[in-house]
């Protein structure tokens, strides 16, 4: 599994090998510890200077508070990929307060200060803007959809997480 | 004329019924027309399993139409147990672990029926349609139909459909590589016949006191009349709604300007930035389950984009939105 999440990290993954890395970081104490070690050691090698090493509890918050939603996939033109994949991760730890988990891939490669600096700073969609805009997009959909009333399903899916 | 077009022309008025099954286009259209119009006509209550990025869950659905009114429940069976409530034109969501009603109201329905013939024909502009062979869900002998893609600003869809009542019972989303994105199968459904009317109740209704209702007020307007101008959508996707919304009070509007190929639609919605700062806020694109989301600042404003579409088109119609002057 520690393979699995170091792809993950690396935004090598797949949709679903990502949902698994997840749900085993969700569930695995030690898979967390290894998940920081290896952001640690990221983060020393690119030479930050504010290392942290309380990652686990605050990513740990986001994901109990949030569905579990892919992680984005990986660009062609990257910026280094295992920063990108900390995004996705750091938007959810900073609780990055959408009622559903939007991890970001920036556009263009930031400079590299301090990885509490790279938390996004504030929610960007207000507080549970996201779902309220599903719900909006499903109701005014062109009738032409002949899935009817189950396409609803997307609104509510995985909003709330299915382990409770 | 040239022979051979001479005799391909005789032979489709020699043989027209033989012509009509080789373009089995028009038949399939048909079949699924009847499956758009089964979804809003028929009574139905059922089970069915919803797959989305690796996660699965059930629930439980019923519809059903009486004189002139629709009603439609869909209950989560697993984790939490979220709501979508349908009263004819007004939608709630109960969100239960946050406390939570969205409140949706569709004003009118324009979509249907006028519009459903010429969106059709749009449909097989953007799509090659394909009828399968037979299958089975939920007990019942169903005929698969396929969707592909005419190009990459849309996924590609395979429909198990009732060829008695129409309902569709089964569908699944597939990415540009062939994968399923999302699935939905009944597992066991009753189509038409007495629908207990307590299936269509909320367990929440009237559970005031500490759920918060999010209640925006969304009015149509024309989709030009938005202020914003979409310069290069992807092609195939056509204007069709534009509305304002506004939570009230305080609250700005926000614009939501709507985008249909005929099947796939693709939301637009503009809000004023406000007191967020535009160089904290991030371009990109990311994934909520099957649904694709994209923003990006202009004009001091948020563009958020999102559709069950790949990101090419969700980037290409959010980065040609551009304010009128």
């Amino acid at each position: 599994m520690t393979q699995e999440i170091s792809a993950f990290m690396d935004g090598e993954t797949e949709a679903t090998e990502s949902t698994r890395a997840l749900e085993s970081l969700r569930r695995d104490e030690e898979l967390r510890r290894t998940w920081d070690t290896y952001h640690l050691v990221g983060a020393a090698l690119r030479r930050e200077g504010d290392l942290q090493s309380d990652l686990a509890p605050r990513v740990m918050a986001g994901l109990r508070d949030e569905p579990v939603v892919l992680a984005p996939r990986p660009r062609p033109n990257p910026s280094p990929p295992q920063r990108r994949a900390w995004m996705a991760l750091a938007a959810s730890a900073a609780g990055a307060a959408f009622g559903l988990w939007l991890a970001l891939t920036p556009s263009a490669p930031a400079p590299g200060p301090a990885l509490a600096a790279r938390m996004p700073a504030a929610p960007v969609a207000g507080p549970g803007r996201i779902q309220e805009y599903l719900v909006a997009h499903q109701t005014y959909a062109p009738s032409l959809n002949p899935q009817g009333g189950t396409r609803y399903i997307r609104t509510v899916a995985m909003s709330e997480g299915t382990s409770r | 004329m040239r022979p051979w077009a001479a005799a391909g022309l005789s032979a489709v008025f020699l043989f027209p019924a033989s012509a009509a099954l080789a373009a089995d286009p028009g038949d399939t259209l048909a079949l699924l027309n009847r499956t758009i119009t089964a979804a809003q006509k028929l009574n139905y209550a059922g089970t069915f399993v919803y797959q989305s990025g690796g996660a699965v869950e059930t629930s439980r659905i019923a519809h059903l139409v009486d004189a002139s009114r629709e009603f439609e429940r869909l209950e989560v069976l697993d984790g939490s147990p979220r709501e979508v409530v349908r009263n004819d034109n007004e939608v709630r969501c109960y969100l239960p672990a946050r406390k939570l009603v969205l409140v949706e109201r569709r004003e009118g329905r324009r979509g249907f029926p006028a519009l459903l013939p010429a969106s059709v024909a749009n449909l097989t502009e953007n799509y090659a349609l394909r009828k399968g062979s037979m299958g089975r869900v939920a007990g019942i002998d169903a005929q698969i139909v396929h969707l592909e893609p005419r190009d990459e600003f849309r996924y590609g869809h395979q429909l198990w459909m009732d060829p008695a009542s129409g309902l569709l019972l089964k569908a699944i989303m597939l990415g540009e590589k062939g994968d399923a994105l999302e699935s939905f199968a009944f597992t066991q459904v009753q189509i038409g016949g007495t629908i207990d009317r307590s299936l269509l109740r909320s367990r929440y209704e009237g559970q005031g006191g500490d759920w918060k209702v999010q209640d925006p007020k969304a009015t149509e307007s024309r989709p030009d009349e938005a202020g914003w101008t979409f310069r290069n959508p992807p092609p195939g996707f056509r204007k069709v709604a534009g509305l304002k919304r506004s939570a009230g009070g305080e609250q700005p509007e926000t614009a939501h300007v709507l985008f249909s190929d005929g099947l796939a639609a693709i939301s637009v919605f503009i809000e004023p930035l406000g007191q967020r700062a535009a160089d904290k806020v991030e371009t990109g694109t990311s994934r909520v389950g099957s649904v694709g989301v994209y923003q990006r600042v202009t004009s001091d404003h948020l563009v958020v984009v999102l559709g069950e579409v790949p990101s090419a088109a969700l980037k290409r119609i959010g980065d040609s939105v551009e304010r009128r002057r």
